[in-house]
């Protein structure tokens, strides 16, 4: 897979591509923070801070992840992890963070399996 | 966009808790721009307050962790920052009431994520521009102020201000000069036509006299200000400030042909000459010397003669007059010493009133505020080079003194550490709110805290340093430092106030402990551990002295047939009993009672009693006889009572003394009180006594 192919699998319209490249210039820069991605702590961060229950460290990683997602234009989990952010803001409910945490689970997961897999 | 290269790039400070963006940023400005990166706020805050001339521009991110985005800007608002260094928000907040509030605390833009690489060049580089551009028009209006004839005065007196903080001088030498010559030129203009003296050539001498000792600014500190006689070599060094302040005034370009900077050269450069030929530089004779010089010379002496310097008292004004019109202080034009006897009287009153509250001197310090508080004038490329090295000087050398050195600023409410401090206390370089901080406190206690707070406050502006020995808790240990601290205060007389401290902490608990251990053998006596005879009294002399109204009894006694023990079972033995001794007054008396051993069987109590001393009396008798091994202990015992006896350590010992002899002589083992038919008898610590 390449970097354009990793973007059409998010965001089949190809607008997200183009966003991205406009935005950061080259591919090269855009490759070099996807692959920071992999090494952020922020999503491992997320789980602990949740299982814990720590919700304001929770919020922090959680804010994290979708800042960088928006920079990447990484959609879908810049969107579940804008609501997650949101719900963990003021008086989080738990029940709704763990229904939150499962989808930015599975979105993060869709993201990091696609950036290691591309050539 | 710079055409200089890489040397001349400005700085922009990124503050994000994410590496990545962070990164991002630093990708899309990092061809024009120098970036500094910092993880949070209290990080951004330090780089702030370490790189505050180079940053052009702050891009802030809102969510952090230690310190928001938000607090960031409060700091730089408390701290001034905010007025010179431009903030950019950027954060994936998108909420107005964000947005408001960042605008509210003085950002100049606001960019939301996700960022796009041109916005954010063209954002950073409009605002950068918008800013130099501001402060390149506040320096050309400010300019354009400066030119005219009332800010020339002002000018001129924010000069002179600084040579006479070199100088140390009070800030009123100036002023006082300027009063002096101006009445002097005034009375001389009655007197004669000689001079051309008009109106307004007298008030052009007399602010052009501000600058008399400009050229002082290139004399070396140490000499400027050296409390002792100066050297032969010294003085010759200090001489040249005439000439050297008449070429600074002849280097000022195309404002050399202005009146004010003529005159002013003229005083410069010959102020220091005399009228018999014998002065400076030039060696110039009689009216050789400008008359502005001239009168400006005597005014100069006049000064100095009045007012106190480091090396001699202030004279009176009769003194000083006196002694010019002698010729003491050197030759003057006897037409200005005639015109110095017309106004003599009027010149001590005009000076009384002449105080710092003057107005001109609050527009001087005012206006200097505001420059130095806007930053174009007063702090030229070359000053912030300077402050630049000033500051890698002062790196290095804290780094190599191994002293906790500290900075607090009141107004932000934090503390800077120096590298080495911070390290060494195991905390941050900068510490918020240190008196509430948890990390600060776990070093010192509250009330340690307060206390240093307290004193730090109560220093004066004439007296701002305080000192002190505080055991810090480092690192798990518990250390002596001494604390040299100065309180930084600002303003003028009617109104100063505090805008902090600066200070060091250096560790001296070997030297503290090993000293607390000496003093402690030297005031005890090695074998008993009690107290030695010199210590016991300046003790017991301190108690007598601070409490009056108490009553004590001194309790004197030594050891029966002691010389027994020590012949019969050597002298070890006789160790072992008298630290039975001791060791039986330590565990049965109070732990403020003195307890000394003052001879070689011979012990010292003094006690504290309320009334009851026979009781008392009788319990120490008691518990210091007795048997030990083979030996029966017996004592003979004498008591004096203060105030009853007496009142100061020599009557009472000497009683005591007494009432130890007559127990002595009534059969030993008793204790007895002194009363007056004793007086008179041998001493047991006289030398006549040496029947044991």
């Amino acid at each position: 897979m390449n970097i354009e192919e990793f973007y059409t699998s998010i965001d089949p319209s190809g607008d997200e591509y183009k966003n991205v490249m406009s935005r950061l210039g080259t591919e090269r820069l855009v490759s070099k923070y996807l692959n920071k991605m992999l090494d952020d702590k922020s999503f491992s961060n997320l789980k602990q801070a949740v299982a814990s229950g720590d919700y304001k460290e929770a919020f922090m990683a959680s804010h994290t992840i979708k800042g960088i997602c928006m920079n990447l234009n990484l959609k879908p989990l810049a969107k579940s992890s804008g609501e997650l952010t949101e719900e963990l803001r003021d008086n989080p409910d738990a029940g709704r963070v763990e229904e939150l945490m499962i989808q930015v689970e599975k979105d993060y997961r869709f993201v990091t399996d696609g950036i290691r897999s591309i050539g | 966009m710079d055409i200089n290269g890489k040397e001349n790039k400005k700085t922009i400070l990124v503050v994000d808790d994410s590496e990545m963006n962070r990164s991002i940023l630093a990708d899309m400005l990092g061809d024009e721009y120098e970036i500094l990166e910092a993880a949070n706020g209290l990080e951004g805050i330090a780089e702030i307050q370490k790189h505050e001339d180079e940053i052009a521009l702050v891009l802030l991110d809102i969510v952090m962790p230690e310190m928001d985005g938000f607090e960031v800007l409060s700091v730089m608002n408390k701290g001034g920052w905010i007025g010179y260094i431009p903030v950019i928000m950027i954060s994936a907040e998108t909420s107005s009431s964000h947005v408001n509030q960042a605008y509210d605390l003085g950002v100049t833009d606001y960019i939301s994520r996700p960022f796009d690489g041109k916005v954010v060049r063209r954002r950073v580089n409009n605002t950068i521009m918008l800013y130099t551009k501001q402060k390149m028009l506040q320096g050309m209006i400010t300019e354009q102020i400066l030119e005219k004839e009332k800010s020339s005065t002002l000018m001129v007196e924010i000069l002179s201000n600084i040579v006479e903080f070199r100088n140390g001088e009070s800030g009123l030498h100036v002023l006082h000069v300027r009063t002096i010559t101006e009445m002097l030129l005034k009375n001389l203009a009655e007197k004669t036509d000689q001079y051309n003296l008009n109106h307004t050539h007298i008030a052009m001498i007399g602010l052009a006299s501000a600058l008399h000792d400009i050229g002082k600014i290139s004399i070396d500190e140490k000499i400027l200000n050296k409390p002792g006689r100066l050297t032969d070599e010294e003085f010759a060094i200090m001489k040249t400030h005439a000439a050297i302040g008449g070429d600074m005034l002849m280097n000022v370009g195309h404002r050399r042909d202005e009146e004010l900077v003529k005159v002013a050269y003229e005083i410069c450069r010959w102020h220091h000459e005399r009228y018999d030929g014998r002065g400076y530089p030039d060696g110039l004779k009689g009216d050789e010397i400008p008359i502005s010089a001239q009168v400006v010379a005597l005014a100069d002496v006049y000064d100095a003669l009045t007012s106190q310097r480091v090396y001699k008292p202030a004279f009176s004004h009769e003194k000083a007059v006196e002694m010019i019109m002698n010729g003491e202080c050197g030759t003057f034009n006897p037409r200005i010493l005639e015109c110095l006897q017309d106004v003599k009287e009027d010149l001590q009153k005009e000076l009384e009133q002449k105080s710092i509250k003057d107005t001109t001197r609050n527009e001087v310090q005012s206006i200097t505020a505001e420059l130095i508080e806007r930053g174009d004038v007063a702090a030229s490329d070359r000053t912030l080079k300077l402050l630049e090295q000033e500051r890698i000087k002062y790196q290095f050398f804290a780094s190599m003194s191994k002293e906790i050195q500290f900075e607090y600023n009141a107004a932000t409410d934090m503390v800077m550490l120096s590298e080495w401090g911070a390290d060494y206390l195991g905390i941050d370089e900068l510490v918020m709110h240190p008196f509430e901080e948890e990390k600060s406190l776990s070093i010192m206690d509250r009330e340690m805290m307060e206390e240093i707070k307290n004193a730090v406050r109560g220093t004066s502006y004439v007296n701002p340093i305080f000192s002190g020995m505080y055991c810090l808790h480092v690192k798990g240990e518990d250390r002596w430092h001494r604390l040299d601290v100065r309180a930084m205060w600002e303003g003028t007389e009617d109104d100063i106030y505090y805008t902090g401290a600066i200070g060091k902490f250096v560790n001296i608990d070997e030297s503290y402990r090993r000293m607390n251990s000496l003093e402690q053998k030297a005031a005890h006596d090695t074998l008993t551990g009690l107290y030695n005879h010199m210590n016991a009294r300046k003790k017991i002399e301190a108690f007598l002295e601070e409490r009056l109204d108490d009553t004590y009894s001194l309790i004197l006694f030594d050891l029966d047939h002691f010389k027994n023990a020590n012949d019969q079972y050597g002298h070890l033995f006789g160790d072992n009993v008298l630290k039975y001794v001791a060791k039986k007054l330590k565990d049965n008396l109070r732990k403020d009672d003195i307890m000394a051993r003052v001879g070689g069987d011979e012990f010292m109590v003094f006690l504290e009693h309320n009334g009851n001393y026979e009781a008392q009396v009788r319990r120490v008798f008691q518990v210091v006889t007795g048997q030990y091994e083979n030996f029966q202990i017996g004592v003979s015992m004498g008591v004096a009572l203060a105030p009853k006896n007496g009142t100061d350590y020599e009557s009472l010992f000497h009683a005591a003394d007494q009432a130890l002899y007559a127990s002595k002589r009534g059969g030993r083992n008793q204790y007895k009180f002194y009363d007056g038919t004793m007086e008179g008898t041998l001493s047991v610590l006289s030398p006549v006594d040496g029947e044991e």
